[in-house]
């Protein structure tokens, strides 16, 4: 357990966690906080949001016949708002734009209509005209009954799965803000998080190596069983470090306030179509499993790289490949759709097992080599 | 000179750096590969210059109007406009296979002749006082002496730009604006470039300056004759293994592009051509650039760019002795200058003068934009300027080293 500590104390490192700290600020600042600050963005996004704030409360996750009517009556609603405010605006009067019809059929060709039309969508507070346009798109969602990203590339498994979507009714009934949202946020956040464990984990053993203390360490009574102490030691801290981020990162993502959206099955949510029945909760802590997951098989290449190669100009080529695929591939494709009907449903268990199976064949042998090595 | 010789030997020997060499040359290759659009398109500009000349001026337009009028009524069509418009499936799917190669001939062949025509009139009308709005719209708080400088950059513009139209430097054929081979070339291409030199300039400047210091000669190395100032011929190897990193990486990659597309007509048309159009707005450089100029001084300006991110990098090195927290830091150093974005001032236009910030925009060196890194002389000064800083560094660097303990 003492042997435990001190190899704990020497991957964090006061230069490494400062390193961790900058990449991490440099990653929040360029690529993370961008979802935070502006969400939702812009119109008529942030009109989908504050709808469906308002509406799912009320409709939850099957929408009855009745609540579609009710849909028709709040749409209904805002077109009187409409027509209010553009009966008693005088430039609208002046432009024979008194109605919503004419407001909406405006001239291109007149400029004075443009301009008067530009200026309430773009130059006042007026909110009706975004919130027909975010109205009138949710019940085009919920009333199109069919899952669209499907209609190309169908085979056997998704047909099947469009057929048990439409016998269990389960279609769409609100936009894709929050869930794209997500999405883009969850890719920021586990490249960051696999940033950190290449910076934390990589030196692991070569630092002993270079320090020439492995004649030292392996003829002491221990012996060579320190060096499945210090993959012991990489592999807790490996978890600690990306459980901490994912904390710290899981926290900020709370300041989008969409736990309205939290108990949704992902269904609900146009266009994002998986494979299992699971809410959106679910896919959240499911996107943070898979980022830990990934981080620990990370952490084992990079112990199997760091035992491997004898400095660290070899150390860094070799992860500056790893750091690619993982930041590309893993959490720019596999994170945020990870058991999407993107990929087929045995995908992303299927690699992830073996991923696993290679990795830890890899660490087995290197185990085994290190046993019986000669140590120069 | 062997020395450095000797100190360049040692990077060579690594396996590891040859396999990433490889390897990124293999991905750029896959891009462009995987990246190549419709040939046929590109390799219209070919015949249409033998015909016309590099140049177009309206008889040629006229000319190619009526061959283009001639093969729509032998498809069967009356006028040019009113044929491709209103093509539909059916009639493609009535034609015979001789007549749909004619087709697709014309086709493309309307499709340069309809930019000429139309590009070019929509060419004269634009305003380069929307640079300015769009500048100002950004940076609503600019002080005043932002707004007066830049005010007189896009004065300068307006110049620039009768000019073009008083030489028609912009009539010049160039691959079509749908293939969008500026963006494809030197946007995405050598921004991909750039961001692999940086990972590899650095890497192999912290492994030459720090090399003792890894494999634990320093005390037999530096107490030798030549002593410290070894240090110095390690400078040198590194910023010649940086040439030859980018002859290795940028040579091969860039003779892969070419033969996939065929310049060989285009290299003196101009970058200002009606044709060079895939923005909202179009490219226009501050000077009179050719094609192949631009990629030349492209490649020149990122060669410095690069040679002084090795000098940046072996400054850092000669403090940090560990080359792996060197490495990450120098980039983490690099990548986070691009995060520092104060409000429009002095300040904010003086670090815009980066030389990192040539390696995001490589298709717009000397080009009219909307933003800070369009003033006349930027690119110039943006190397002059990091050029002096880095020097500095390195010679603070270098003096510090000489009474630096080595153990």
């Amino acid at each position: 357990m003492r042997l435990f500590m001190y190899e704990l104390k020497k991957i964090f490192n006061w230069k490494i966690i400062l390193l961790v700290l900058f990449v991490n600020f440099i990653m929040l600042t360029l690529f993370i906080s961008f979802h935070i600050e502006y969400f939702p963005n812009g119109r008529p996004a942030g009109d989908f949001f504050k709808i469906e704030q308002q509406i799912i409360p009320i409709y939850g996750s099957h929408l009855s016949k009745e609540e579609a009517a009710d849909m028709q009556n709040r749409l209904k609603k805002q077109y009187q708002i409409g027509d209010a405010f553009l009966a008693k605006n005088k430039e609208a009067v002046a432009l024979h734009l008194n109605t919503m019809k004419k407001f909406e059929n405006y001239d291109e060709e007149n400029k004075q209509q443009e301009y008067f039309v530009d200026k309430i969508n773009f130059h006042t507070k007026q909110d009706f005209t975004w919130r027909i346009q975010a109205y009138e798109n949710l019940i085009e969602i919920q009333q199109s009954k069919h899952i669209i990203s499907q209609e190309f590339a169908m085979n056997d498994n998704l047909k099947k799965y469009v057929q048990r979507r439409f016998d269990k009714q389960q279609y769409y009934i609100y936009s894709n803000v929050v869930v794209e949202n997500f999405k883009k946020y969850i890719i920021g956040v586990s490249s960051s998080v696999f940033l950190s464990v290449l910076i934390v984990i990589s030196p692991i053993f070569l630092r002993d190596t270079k320090a020439l203390l492995l004649p030292l360490q392996y003829s002491s009574k221990t012996g060579r069983a320190i060096y499945r102490r210090k993959w012991f030691a990489g592999g807790v801290s490996a978890l600690l470090v990306s459980v901490l981020l994912l904390i710290f990162y899981g926290g900020l993502y709370l300041m989008n306030h969409t736990s309205s959206h939290f108990a949704l099955p992902l269904y609900t949510l146009a266009f994002a179509d998986f494979w299992y029945n699971i809410t959106f909760l679910q896919f959240i802590l499911l996107s943070g499993a898979f980022t830990i997951l990934f981080a620990l098989i990370l952490a084992s290449l990079s112990m199997i790289v760091s035992s491997i190669v004898r400095n660290y100009t070899s150390l860094i080529a070799i992860q500056i490949a790893i750091a690619f695929l993982a930041i590309f591939l893993v959490a720019g494709w596999g994170i945020p759709h990870s058991l999407s009907t993107l990929f087929k449903q045995s995908f992303m268990p299927t690699i992830s097992l073996l991923i696993i199976l290679l990795t830890s064949c890899g660490a087995f042998f290197l185990r085994r080599r290190e046993g019986q090595r000669d140590i120069e | 000179m062997k020395i450095i010789l000797l100190e360049m030997k040692k990077l060579f020997k690594s396996p590891i750096i040859m396999l990433l060499f490889s390897a990124m040359i293999g991905f750029n290759v896959y891009i462009i590969l995987t990246e190549r659009g419709n040939m046929a398109e590109l390799e219209m500009v070919n015949e249409i210059i033998d015909t016309y000349g590099l140049n177009y001026n309206d008889d040629d337009l006229q000319q190619m109007e009526q061959v283009i009028k001639k093969d729509v009524q032998a498809l069967g069509g009356k006028e040019i406009a009113s044929y491709f418009n209103n093509f539909t499936f059916e009639q493609f799917d009535a034609l015979s296979t001789e007549q749909r190669k004619l087709f697709e001939h014309t086709r493309i062949m309307y499709l340069y002749y309809a930019t000429a025509t139309e590009g070019t009139k929509a060419y004269a009308k634009l305003h380069m006082d929307s640079l300015r709005i769009d500048f100002f719209d950004i940076h609503k708080n600019a002080s005043p002496w932002v707004t007066e400088k830049m005010t007189k950059t896009f004065k300068q513009s307006e110049g620039r730009f009768q000019e073009i139209l008083q030489t028609n430097e912009h009539k010049k054929w160039f691959f079509t604006e749908t293939a969008r081979m500026h963006t494809k070339l030197f946007k995405n291409l050598f921004m991909q470039l750039g961001i692999e030199g940086i990972l590899v300039v650095v890497l192999l400047t912290t492994f030459i300056t720090n090399y003792e210091f890894e494999q634990q000669t320093q005390l037999v190395t530096y107490a030798t004759k030549k002593g410290r100032s070894l240090v110095v011929s390690k400078g040198i190897a590194s910023l010649l293994t940086t040439l030859l990193a980018i002859l290795i990486v940028f040579g091969s990659t860039l003779l892969i592009y070419f033969t996939v597309y065929d310049y060989s007509h285009v290299w003196q048309s101009t970058i200002s051509s009606v044709f060079n159009w895939d923005n909202p707005f179009p490219y226009i450089t501050w000077f009179p650039i050719t094609i192949k100029q631009y990629l030349i001084l492209t490649l020149i300006v990122l060669t410095i760019a690069l040679l002084l991110v090795s000098l940046l990098t072996f400054s850092i090195s000669i403090f940090i002795k560990n080359s792996y927290i060197a490495w990450i830091l120098t980039i983490c150093l690099m990548v986070g200058s691009l995060t520092i974005i104060p409000p429009a001032n002095i300040f904010l236009w003086l670090l815009y003068y980066n030389n990192i910030w040539l390696f995001l925009n490589p298709h717009i060196l000397f080009i009219l934009t909307s933003s800070f890194l369009t003033t006349q002389h930027h690119v110039q000064w943006a190397l002059i300027i990091s050029g002096c800083l880095m020097s500095i560094f390195t010679v603070f660097a270098i003096q510090n080293f000489k009474r630096k303990d080595v153990m």
